[in-house]
């Protein structure tokens, strides 16, 4: 709702799982995901204070942070190192092992996949699918609508391309 | 998304649904974020919460009391100068110097010009109008000063190389470094004067690297002070009596330093292990006294800004953390605040005054 702004606390329990996953897809890597969300929401605690409800969604607001966040932290320790690390194989703290199921699997393929896309596709996908409309996506790209549109249309159909190589 | 989805965007929401952060992490962070609070909010707050908000004025006196006793006996006296050589230690004002609020120049002894308290990052962060300051607080003619030399990053590249920790990347933003040792992580962090905070480290134990032997709040208590032993880092020098809390699954145990500032404060899971620990590092304070001003209202009047009006009808006395690279401070300021609205929304405009000079 535009001008009503929420307790941060609020936005914090909202929003910590899609910006995690988000971030997650960026930065391949449990620990580095964990240490990038966490200062993803210490900035947005410190920047609050100044973020008018009005210029942008919560949503997009926290996303733009997060996208920053994750752009320096892979610009900072080079990007190829860290996904050939998460390639190679991170291990992965299941809560139950009774959940390691094909499905499961499937899922960490696929977003392995999307580990490997171009940056501004990646992007595009990953903030699709935490949840944000193509306005808001376009919003924090710094692109219009419909060129976020296209955008990630290209790339689910590299990722449908690389599904199927890997199906191969 | 109201177009048509294929099977892959159904497969791609299911994956990205299914990345959860690892159990305990929303709290941890949480508690890290409630720690980088500033003393003043924290204060604030913890005074909201027992509805002391009308005494406030009345009680920052008796909190500069508090404040400046707690010092002293920590630090061994007004005149302590445990750190500083001659060439950089307190200097003393001119005996014959007039002061303000009638007070003789001759018991006065500083460090010299203190950098300015950081402005608050609560409340509205824009310029405003201050139409009328209706608030004010009582000081005495001198208050404390504690200072300390800030920690370089070599020091803690020694602290860390002390614990058999070696240097382990990526380096968080604003800290020193971020160590590994057997069966822990380490992050060393310099003064942040928008948290509050003084230098500290931030330790992360490996899953279930030590768990309390009892659920009582002694056992749990003693287990975390061992643990805090380890990194020489053990609460003591005007450290209050431990709280041990419990909450959603998880144990708090904190010693306050001082009314103001954050001290020790210890995450542990429902399992009683330790899951972070985060400690102020050890300082070499020394203290000094400043003369307070006589009146510090008329700066709020320097000409119209360009932002909303608002009447400044709060004010408290506070210690603030503040730093100018070299040596790190801990400095009285007087906290103003006044709420207005814009737009239909309320906002609050909180600045910080220094209460020296």
């Amino acid at each position: 709702m535009p001008g009503d702004k929420p307790p941060f606390e609020e936005l914090y329990r909202d929003f910590l799982n899609r910006i995690y996953a988000y971030v997650r897809a960026q930065v391949g890597s449990q620990a580095d995901a964990e240490d990038v969300t966490s200062q993803v929401f210490i900035k947005a605690w410190e920047a609050y204070p100044r973020y008018e409800p009005q210029g942008a969604t919560p949503a997009s607001w926290l996303f733009r942070i997060a996208r920053n966040a994750a752009l320096d932290h892979l610009r900072a320790a080079g990007r190829k190192e860290r996904l050939a690390r998460a390639v190679a194989n991170e291990p992965e703290a299941l809560e139950d092992p009774a959940q390691l199921a094909a499905e499961r699997i499937q899922h960490r393929a696929l977003l392995t996949l999307v580990e490997r896309l171009p940056e501004r596709q990646r992007e595009a996908i990953s903030l699709r699918h935490s949840g944000l409309s193509f306005a808001e996506v376009g919003q924090i790209l710094g692109s219009s609508e419909d060129a976020a549109k296209m955008l990630y249309h290209r790339a689910l159909r590299v990722l449908r391309e690389a599904a199927a190589g890997e199906a191969g | 998304m109201s177009e048509p989805r294929d099977r892959l965007e159904e497969r791609l929401d299911q994956a990205f649904a299914s990345i959860r952060p690892r159990r305990g992490f929303e709290d941890e962070l949480w508690t890290r974020i409630q720690a980088r609070r500033s003393p003043w909010a924290r204060f604030l707050e913890s005074a909201r919460r027992v509805q002391l908000g009308p005494a406030l004025g009345g009680l920052a006196v008796l909190l500069v009391v508090v404040v400046a006793g707690g010092l002293l006996l920590q630090h061994g006296g007004p005149h302590a100068s445990s750190a500083g050589s001659a060439a950089e230690g307190p200097t003393r004002t001119a005996p014959n110097a007039a002061q303000p609020n009638g007070a003789a120049g001759a018991d006065v002894v500083t460090f010299g010009p203190l950098p300015p308290p950081p402005q608050p990052t609560g409340g509205y962060a824009g310029p405003v109008n201050v139409t009328a300051v209706t608030a004010s607080v009582a000081v005495p003619a001198r208050l404390p000063v504690t200072r300390y030399r800030e920690w370089s990053a070599a020091q803690a590249d020694a602290y860390a190389a002390g614990l058999n920790a070696q240097p382990a990347g990526p380096v968080p933003a604003g800290a020193l470094g971020r160590y590994a040792g057997k069966d822990f992580t380490l992050v060393l962090y310099p003064t942040d004067t928008a948290a509050g905070t003084e230098p500290r480290v931030v330790i992360t134990p490996a899953p279930g690297a030590l768990r309390a032997a009892g659920s009582d709040d002694a056992a749990i208590t003693t287990a975390v002070t061992d643990y805090l032993s380890r990194f020489n880092v053990a609460p003591g020098g005007g450290a209050q009596s431990p709280s041990v809390a419990r909450s959603g699954g998880q144990v708090l145990v904190r010693w306050a330093l001082s009314p103001l500032r954050q001290g020790w404060l210890v995450t542990l899971g429902a399992d009683l292990s330790i899951l972070m620990a985060e400690a102020p590092l050890p300082l070499s304070p020394e203290v000094a006294f400043y003369a307070t001003p006589t009146s510090t209202k008329q700066v709020f009047f320097g000409g119209p800004s360009g932002g909303p009006n608002v009447v400044l009808d709060t004010a408290e006395l506070v210690y603030v953390v503040a730093s100018d690279g070299t040596y790190g401070y801990f400095e009285p300021a007087i906290l103003y605040s006044g709420r207005f609205t814009q737009g239909g929304v309320t906002y609050q405009k909180q600045v910080l005054l220094p209460a020296v000079h």
